[in-house]
């Protein structure tokens, strides 16, 4: 049964020779010929593929032609002849086949290179490792999985590429960072209010200040505790400086000065409303909290009239 | 017409032969007016053929007809 099979793969091979005796056959019959028609004068019969080289061998000293009908199955009669090439081969294929089944490569793209261990840790605990059966890896609840784990990753796309298992992750994209800005002074004064709802204070009471000095820094600090208690018992601790949002109400007292020069003490109260009269005209307003007139004597004994208006204004 | 003769196991003729369907050393089909014959034996070999008979010895172990009447006896 099995070479009626084979044989019928292999095809088949026609010969026709000429000038032989038809007890020529005999020397076939270990090679099954089929369809024989003799007219005496040509013997006309087919053999399976396989055996066209032994007919041939035998049918050398003769004058005869031949026809092979079936090149499709010339492959098979390779392999038949062939068997070690044919189990290499196979042997190969399936041992190939075999080890495409498993994944070699995590590919982990998208990720800043501490993220990527995150994730290469968390997929070794749920079995996701190399030499793992691909086909018993869902890609699709390894992507919800990864998802739902992380905070920062809000899309994955999870594939199985050859012997690679490729998980793209789109990142959660920072929102940037706050703005830290310190609070500033507006104006040169001397501080006489101060209260501080958020930050570090850089100026007391009393302190006399610039425009653009800062008055509050945009920061919070807090101990952490370092170590483990000391022998006594007491704890170690040390500070760490946390950026943010700068409150505070500070108010301060500024002052605005003009003067001028007039010849005798009469003139005074004209020069006073003068200069008033320039500071209010600068200024824009009238709502003072203190004033102060200054005179000092000049060597030609003409006088110097000098006017400090001073208010108290929110510094920042 | 076609026709078997056996005078023993070790020879067979089959006359009326058109041509031989297949041919080994167990087994020899030939195919004869209104059929085919089949001989089943070992070490088969063909005594002579020419254009209408056909002479096989060796250890015949049995002759089978396939749609065609049988006539056994000498020629």
């Amino acid at each position: 049964m099995i070479t009626k099979i084979k044989n019928f793969l292999c095809g088949k091979v026609t010969f026709h020779v000429e000038n032989v005796d038809a007890t020529f056959l005999n020397r076939l019959r270990q090679y099954s010929p089929k369809e024989i028609i003799y007219t005496g004068e040509l013997l006309k019969f087919s053999v399976a593929l396989i055996h066209k080289k032994n007919v041939t061998q035998i049918l050398k000293n003769h004058t005869h032609t031949q026809k092979h009908n079936a090149n499709i199955f010339r492959t098979f009669e390779f392999c038949c002849n062939r068997p070690l090439l044919v189990f290499g081969v196979l042997f190969c294929f399936i041992f190939v086949t075999l080890l495409s089944g498993f994944i070699f490569r995590i590919e982990i793209n998208g990720l800043e290179k501490d993220e990527v261990i995150q994730v290469q840790s968390f997929l070794y605990d749920n079995g996701i490792r190399r030499l793992r059966w691909k086909h018993n890896t869902d890609t699709g609840n390894l992507s919800t999985a990864i998802i739902q784990n992380f905070d920062f990753i809000t899309h994955t796309n999870v594939q199985i590429r050859g012997t690679t298992l490729q998980i793209n992750i789109h990142r959660t994209p920072t929102p940037p960072p706050a703005p830290v800005t310190n609070l500033v002074s507006l104006y040169d004064a001397v501080i006489t209010q101060i209260t501080v709802l958020s930050g570090i204070a850089q100026v007391s009471i009393g302190d006399t200040v610039r425009t653009g000095q800062t008055l509050v820094l945009a920061q919070f600090q807090i101990g952490v505790q370092v170590g483990e208690p000391d022998e006594y018992g007491y704890l170690t601790y040390t500070q760490i400086t946390h950026p943010t949002t700068a409150v505070a109400l500070i108010r301060g007292k500024v002052s605005h000065s003009k003067s001028t020069i007039i010849q005798n003490e009469s003139q005074r109260a004209s020069a006073e409303q003068n200069l008033f009269a320039q500071i209010v005209s600068q200024l824009g307003t009238q709502d003072f909290d203190e004033k102060n007139v200054y005179i000092s004597q000049l060597a030609d004994l003409s006088f110097v009239v000098e006017m400090v208006v001073s208010r108290v204004v929110d510094l920042i | 017409m076609f026709f078997i003769n056996q005078k023993d196991a070790k020879s067979v003729t089959i006359g009326g032969v058109r041509s031989l369907i297949d041919f080994s050393t167990d087994g020899l089909h030939v195919r004869v007016q209104g059929g085919s014959i089949e001989v089943i034996g070992e070490r088969l070999k063909i005594e002579y053929f020419n254009s209408s008979e056909i002479k096989v010895t060796g250890k015949i172990q049995d002759v089978k007809t396939n749609k065609a009447s049988t006539f056994r006896g000498d020629k």
